[in-house]
């Protein structure tokens, strides 16, 4: 069953294109990490998907209904957005408190544990917090309120590599024990990549890519050794990038067989997940620094 | 009905500087024209000895309502409840407060009249023409402007959130061009004495409460017609 259902969808604003003709449907008990450059149409996205703004096109349905003004839907939505405001007198057990009450399957214990182990305390206004700790509130009420489908939208700004670790670990026992629909949006694309199942890559407001993670990984590899037999290997499949050095190529391949590439006496890298999305994301030639096809003369 | 019930409660979540910054703001004024009243020479003679101070409740609620929609309502949303809800929610406060402070300033205005003024001669509660009605009449004088300039706040709150600073400028010119086009058009016309009458001939209670009831519930619709379409 598909929770979030995007049908040519499209959103515009002033003369802007945010999201240009969007179909995705995310399968429920998964997590999708929504990857993409600045202003691609991430955020847009997930404000949609929670009717916290509109779709100048096409239709949404989450959880197989429209999610506007829909608390049928709403009540089992969780939004944890990095640009969210509070209340200026709110403390941060004001905002656990208003959590409690607007999620229905919120753990109490879990929001208390989650608050020690980031350091945080409940008579603090959240105003007063810094950048990472405003955050880690945002976390603690993503993870705790256990919805069935939610959101991480940059949830880490300001966030050390601690507390995202943190983040991590807890988000991945939590969703072994309650499974549910995660959508994570994020630019630190190898921090997350063993936690993601399925990968969304957005630019310029359209999907470059909507596949299983692990497909995608193995999609592509990295050969490299002498230049004539990079090239001859190369012949039948998809360069991605290329970078020759001397007498020695390096070429990222789409969908070359590992087995016949190391019969050859070649070398073989993985690609990783955020080299990927930045050759999917550069590939429309829209980062005149990152072309794809690159020669070293 | 629930999902109205958990917006109040979220509002309510911090009461104390949602609710009570209007009642400790007028708990200071009161303290403020009470020590000037107590020094007053006694030679200023009792029907002078009116404050209109009380004014300052009815506007500090119009700020603390429009907080509540500027603040409350991105939170709210954040926390996945649908704009109705919050609405709902938010007129159900509304309302709560209004009939609070129809009860409160009633009784008040019982114990200034039997306490000659708090013992000063003060004419805080209930000054001038307004002291006047009986208690139903009194607890709606206090009640329903109290909701209409809520409701104003609501407005404001919602123009801000929808359209932005700019929005609330426009909002402010387009209310002084209107106000400055209708007293030009009466004076064109020589319609004031016809105003005058309609203030004289109308009740007390159609003045103080049926005609801000009528404006109350236009912000309140007008608020809504703004609110369905806005992102937090």
């Amino acid at each position: 069953m598909s929770v979030i259902e995007f049908n040519a969808v499209s959103k515009r604003y002033g003369g802007i294109t945010a999201l240009d003709n969007v179909s995705l449907a995310l399968g429920e008990h998964r997590i999708t990490g929504l990857l993409g450059r600045n202003g691609a149409g991430k955020s847009t996205f997930m404000s949609i998907a929670t009717a916290r703004s509109f779709a100048s096109e096409g239709r949404v349905r989450v959880f197989g209904e429209n999610p506007y003004e829909n608390s049928g839907v709403l009540d089992r939505v969780c939004f944890i957005g990095e640009n969210q405001t509070y209340p200026q007198a709110h403390k941060v057990r004001h905002v656990l408190d208003g959590a409690r009450i607007a999620f229905p399957l919120w753990d109490e214990n879990l929001a208390r544990e989650l608050v020690d182990a980031f350091g945080l305390l409940t008579g603090q206004l959240v105003r007063k917090l810094s950048r990472g700790q405003r955050s880690a509130v945002g976390v603690i009420v993503g993870l705790a309120s256990r919805a069935p489908l939610t959101f991480f939208d940059e949830p880490y700004l300001g966030l050390d590599a601690v507390a995202r670790q943190l983040f991590y670990d807890r988000l991945v026992a939590d969703y072994g024990e309650h499974p549910r629909t995660i959508v994570l949006s994020t630019h630190l694309i190898d921090e997350v990549a063993d936690l993601i199942e399925h990968v969304v890559v957005l630019d310029h407001g359209r999907v470059m890519i909507d596949s299983d993670a692990d497909s995608l990984r193995g999609s592509a590899v990295v050969v490299s050794g002498p230049r004539a037999a990079v090239e001859s290997f190369a012949t039948d499949h998809e360069v991605l990038q290329r970078e020759d050095l001397g007498g020695f190529a390096r070429m990222t391949i789409r969908g070359a067989s590992a087995d016949h590439a190391r019969q050859q006496g070649l070398t073989l890298e993985p690609v990783s997940l955020q080299q990927l999305v930045v050759r999917a994301t550069t590939a429309a030639g829209t980062a005149p620094d990152h072309t794809p096809e690159r020669v070293a003369s | 009905m629930s999902h109205v019930v958990k917006a109040l409660r979220l509002s309510l979540v911090n009461s104390l500087t949602s609710v009570g910054w209007p009642w400790a703001i007028l708990a200071m004024t009161f303290a403020v024209n009470w020590a000037i009243f107590a020094v007053l020479p006694d030679d200023v003679p009792v029907p002078d000895r009116q404050t209109g101070a009380l004014a300052s409740l009815y506007f500090v609620a119009l700020i603390a309502n429009l907080q509540l929609w500027t603040q409350g309502f991105p939170f709210a949303m954040g926390l996945s409840l649908t704009r109705k809800a919050y609405f709902g929610g938010t007129v159900l406060m509304l309302l709560l407060q209004s009939v609070v402070a129809g009860v409160a300033l009633t009784a008040l205005s019982r114990v200034e009249a039997a306490t000659s003024g708090w013992g000063v001669d003060m004419k805080f509660f209930a000054p001038w023409v307004f002291d006047q009605g009986n208690l139903g009449a009194r607890f709606l004088m206090y009640a329903v402007p109290f909701a209409m300039l809520s409701a104003l706040g609501m407005v404001i709150g919602v123009v801000f959130k929808r359209w932005g600073q700019s929005g609330v400028y426009t909002l402010t010119i387009t209310s002084l061009l209107l106000i400055a086009v209708v007293t030009l058009l009466v004076t064109w016309q020589d319609w004031w004495a016809a105003i005058g009458r309609f203030f004289t001939d109308s009740s007390f209670v159609g003045l103080t409460a049926g005609y801000p009831a009528l404006l109350a519930v236009a912000c309140a619709s007008l608020a809504w017609l703004g609110l369905r379409r806005a992102a937090p």
